[in-house]
């Protein structure tokens, strides 16, 4: 696949694709909108032959998200360095009102190694991923208020979640230091599950 | 015996009359006299548990490095005595807490804390472990594990070299002198053994 093949590919799919002539060797980035996002990445997958998802990372602009998708070719090119071995996927949506952040399509239906990328991301970014199969807080614990990677975040000194632990106060009751009632592990502060009937649209844009 | 002042209470002469009464009263025949000890309780106990302090390797990050090396064979702890780390707190008698705790792993700290069996001891390693060290402020940091934990040796550094920490684990010894095993909590520590030098 060569570098203009993989960005044709690309363009087909719906994204702005240039070559990279970074020095780290040949690549391709692109820019794309949400909504032709799952297409994009499904291309530079199955045409382009960009098939590891490397890392999903995401930078708070002010105004919005910039989420990037690190994808590698992970067949070796056999010392033909004009062949492109990384893809970096640009995906900017804007901010939104939502205290958990825009949504975004979940890319776990075409890289399954996006599963826990789009919780950590959910977890210290805020940004909601449209269709993961389970998304919820993985570094920080049920019941952290805030999102702490936010160029915004003011810190709300969180109380060390001590019934993770199943300590017992001196009542014998599990003790509850942040006060918000919730049991153990159950849901996030803020945030539903992505099931129907949940107040994410199932099939709307952000 | 009723308590008294700390200088007054355990001053030397009263464990020497002690120890002599105990002399007087066991008459150790000659020739088992270099095979038999009669000694204080307090002064044996101690003694025994000071020089087998097993830690508990609570290893949460870089300091950890740091604790292996002093138990590897430069820095070689277990000629003070630690002889194994143990993965269990049931047979552990040091923690250890070598690196930054954070406000997840906090309660999972002071459960096994707990789980240790007494009299346990804690050696809080590195400035993460006594402060916060470069990460106070951080939203997910227990700024020092004093907040959690009663401690009982402090070693600042970031980290700590391992004779640091060997030198803290000595600290612990002497800590450990000035213990009393038959009557903790109710008597003051010993004076006659010093702390620091």
């Amino acid at each position: 696949m060569t570098p203009e093949a993989a960005v044709a590919a690309l363009r087909r799919a719906g994204a702005t694709a240039e070559e990279d002539g970074s020095p780290h060797g040949a690549g391709v980035r692109c820019q794309v909108a949400p909504e032709k996002l799952v297409q994009t990445l499904r291309a530079a997958r199955d045409e382009a032959g960009f098939d590891l998802l490397s890392a999903v990372t995401a930078v708070d602009e002010g105004d919005a998200f910039r989420l990037l998708y690190h994808l590698v070719r992970s067949v070796a090119t056999g010392g033909d360095r004009d062949l492109p071995g990384h893809l970096l996927v640009e995906v900017r949506t804007p901010r939104g009102e939502h205290p958990d952040g825009p949504l975004v399509p979940s890319a776990v239906g075409v890289f399954a190694g996006a599963n826990l990328q789009e919780r950590e991301i959910f977890d210290l970014m805020g940004v909601r991923f449209q269709g993961h199969p389970d998304l919820r807080r993985v570094l920080l614990w049920p019941g952290f208020r805030g999102h702490p990677l936010r160029k915004d975040y003011v810190d709300v000194d969180n109380e060390i979640p001590w019934r993770l632990a199943g300590l017992r106060g001196p009542d014998g009751m599990p003790i509850d230091a942040d006060g918000d009632g919730a049991s153990r592990g159950e849901g996030d502060a803020g945030l539903e599950p992505a099931t129907p009937g949940s107040e994410i649209p199932p099939e709307a844009a952000p | 015996m009723t308590p008294r002042s700390a200088a007054a209470e355990d001053s030397a002469p009263e464990v020497d009359l002690l120890a002599a009464g105990v002399r007087a009263a066991i008459e150790v025949p000659e020739e088992l006299r270099r095979n038999v000890l009669v000694a204080p309780f307090e002064k044996l106990a101690n003694w025994g548990r000071k020089n087998s302090l097993w830690p508990f390797g609570f290893g949460l990050s870089c300091c950890f490095i740091e604790f292996i090396s002093m138990a590897a064979g430069r820095f070689d702890v277990a000629r003070f005595g630690s002889e194994v780390i143990r993965p269990s707190p049931r047979q552990a008698d040091v923690m250890i807490v070598a690196g930054t705790l954070t406000k997840k792993m906090a309660p999972a700290v002071v459960r096994l804390y707990h789980q240790m069996a007494e009299p346990r001891y804690v050696i809080a390693q590195g400035n993460c472990t006594v402060s916060g060290g470069i990460f106070t402020g951080a939203y997910s940091v227990v700024e020092g594990i004093d907040s959690i934990l009663p401690v009982d040796v402090y070693v600042p550094g970031c980290p700590p070299r391992p004779d640091a920490l060997i030198y803290s684990i000595i600290q612990l010894q002497r800590k450990i002198d000035r213990d009393r095993p038959l009557s903790r909590g109710r008597r003051p520590a010993r004076t006659d053994a010093p702390v620091a030098r």
